[in-house]
């Protein structure tokens, strides 16, 4: 699991999925539906609608492998961003479908999105729940509402009543300072 | 770049940043770093466990796309990847799906071309047909009155055909005919003018009249509009020396024995 190896097994993996392998993608989905799904499930708080953007996910793999860049970053990067941006994509979706329970479901999303970074199982989660517990109050915030919330700069301004300047420079800063935070960690990170 | 690591960049912004990405490498390198530690974010989440079916699911769907965009070859998984099978296989795949596809539209049109090319030709054909038939019948028709025709003439033309003119009666004053007799061969073609149209039942019927004997019947004839008519006739062998031909308006079914009124007839000589 080494990014300076050229040819990692989720990079060959893709390489497979490319060319129509279902044994590559079953492995994929092995090593990653489970971090993946909670990911999801974390956005979208419905166990159903989570399976649902889970398999999603999976397909456009499936269909997408081959434009997978290993310049552009790693595979976990990507199916991460992606199962990321299918989610926020849902939660979209549903809000605007339910726009009456929109704040009740923000409110309970809030709540959960505390709940979760206290408590992490895996060995990874340990590295990145302390990293993130060593930035900044405002900073974190910022960057959990972006990133499970899928708030845009501006909507995270609105939403914590802070200059839009001051949310930018607090996702810049409190981006950079995790990945110091990270470092080392981060080749384990996969 | 972290606000697009995070997802959190409006679609204009996003745009402006790959397009600046694009050219600056520097650039490039640290956004891969900001999007591999926001990624990294996945593990502050609790893994979770879907449901099984989810996983049949996916395998079912990607194995039904697969018979229908055809049969990728089998591909190298995880333990047994050799390092060095490059991207050159990718092109492949979305190349056979290409033809694939392309080749399906290809084949629907040619199928419609090919459904409409035979209706239109089975209908030209039907047509061609119609007309074949159409000739042959006229072709038929028309080979029937030349060899009348050439009947009449050679009646009329033949080498001991006789001219004989008869003339109207009181009871048609105006009308008039001319015979073209071979006493030969018995052909006998009667050219009339000028008969009183016929009354309903009735018609006119030629008699061939020897010496000494009752009078031969002829055929039965009506005429045009204008009193004209031509009537082609066989003279039997006992009636060929006739000397007299008559015509007399007859029941239309014609007699044995002259019963109405004369209305041509050749003079006495």
């Amino acid at each position: 699991m080494r990014t300076e190896t050229p040819t990692t097994p989720d990079v060959e993996n893709l390489r497979a999925i490319a060319r129509g392998d279902e044994r590559a993608l079953a492995s994929v989905y092995d090593s990653y539906a489970r971090i993946l799904f909670g990911l999801i499930l974390r956005i979208l708080n419905d166990r159903e609608e989570a399976e649902d953007v889970l398999q999603e996910v999976f397909l456009q793999v499936w269909r997408r492998a081959e434009s997978y860049d290993e310049g552009r970053g790693r595979p976990f990067t990507w199916l991460v961003t992606l199962a990321r941006s299918r989610a926020i994509d849902r939660l979209r979706a549903i809000n605007s479908r339910q726009r009456a329970s929109r704040e009740a479901a923000k409110e309970v999303s809030d709540e959960v999105s505390d709940a979760a970074t206290d408590a992490f199982k895996s060995e990874q989660g340990e590295v990145v729940r302390r990293a993130l517990e060593e930035l900044p109050e405002e900073q974190r915030r910022a960057l959990l509402l972006a990133y499970f919330e899928g708030l845009s700069q501006s909507e995270i301004a609105v939403r914590l009543g802070t200059p839009l300047g001051t949310v930018k420079t607090r996702m810049r800063s409190g981006l950079i300072k995790l990945r110091e935070l990270l470092g080392a960690h981060m080749e384990s990170l996969r | 770049m972290a606000a697009q690591a995070l997802g959190a960049l409006e679609a204009g912004e996003s745009r402006s940043l790959e397009n600046h990405l694009a050219e600056c490498a520097q650039c490039r390198t640290l956004s891969a770093k900001l999007d591999d530690t926001a990624a990294a974010l996945a593990y502050s989440v609790e893994a979770d466990e879907p449901s099984p079916e989810v996983r049949a699911r996916i395998l079912e769907k990607i194995k039904a796309e697969t018979r229908t965009t055809g049969t990728p070859e089998t591909g190298v998984s995880q333990q047994s990847a050799p390092s060095n099978v490059v991207p050159l296989t990718k092109p492949t795949r979305s190349f056979f799906r290409t033809v694939l596809k392309y080749g399906a539209i290809a084949a629907s049109i040619i199928l419609a071309a090919l459904i409409i090319a035979t209706v239109l030709l089975w209908r030209q054909n039907q047509r061609m047909k119609a007309e074949i038939a159409e000739l042959n019948e006229n072709a038929n028709r028309t080979q029937t009155e030349l060899a009348r025709e050439r009947e009449l003439v050679e009646a009329v033309t033949g080498p001991d055909a006789t001219f004989l003119r008869l003339a109207g009666t009181d009871a048609a004053p105006r009308a008039r005919a001319r015979l073209a007799y071979d006493q030969y061969t018995g052909r006998a073609v009667l050219f009339a003018y000028d008969l009183p149209p016929v009354p309903p039942g009735k018609a006119y019927q030629l008699w061939f009249i020897s010496e000494g004997r009752p009078p031969m019947p002829g055929r039965v004839f009506t005429t045009d509009a204008t009193g004209r008519a031509v009537m082609r006739d066989e003279v039997p062998a006992n009636g060929r020396d006739a000397k007299i031909f008559a015509v007399t308006l007859e029941p239309e079914g014609g007699v044995q024995s002259p019963t109405g009124e004369k209305y041509l007839i050749t003079p006495a000589s």
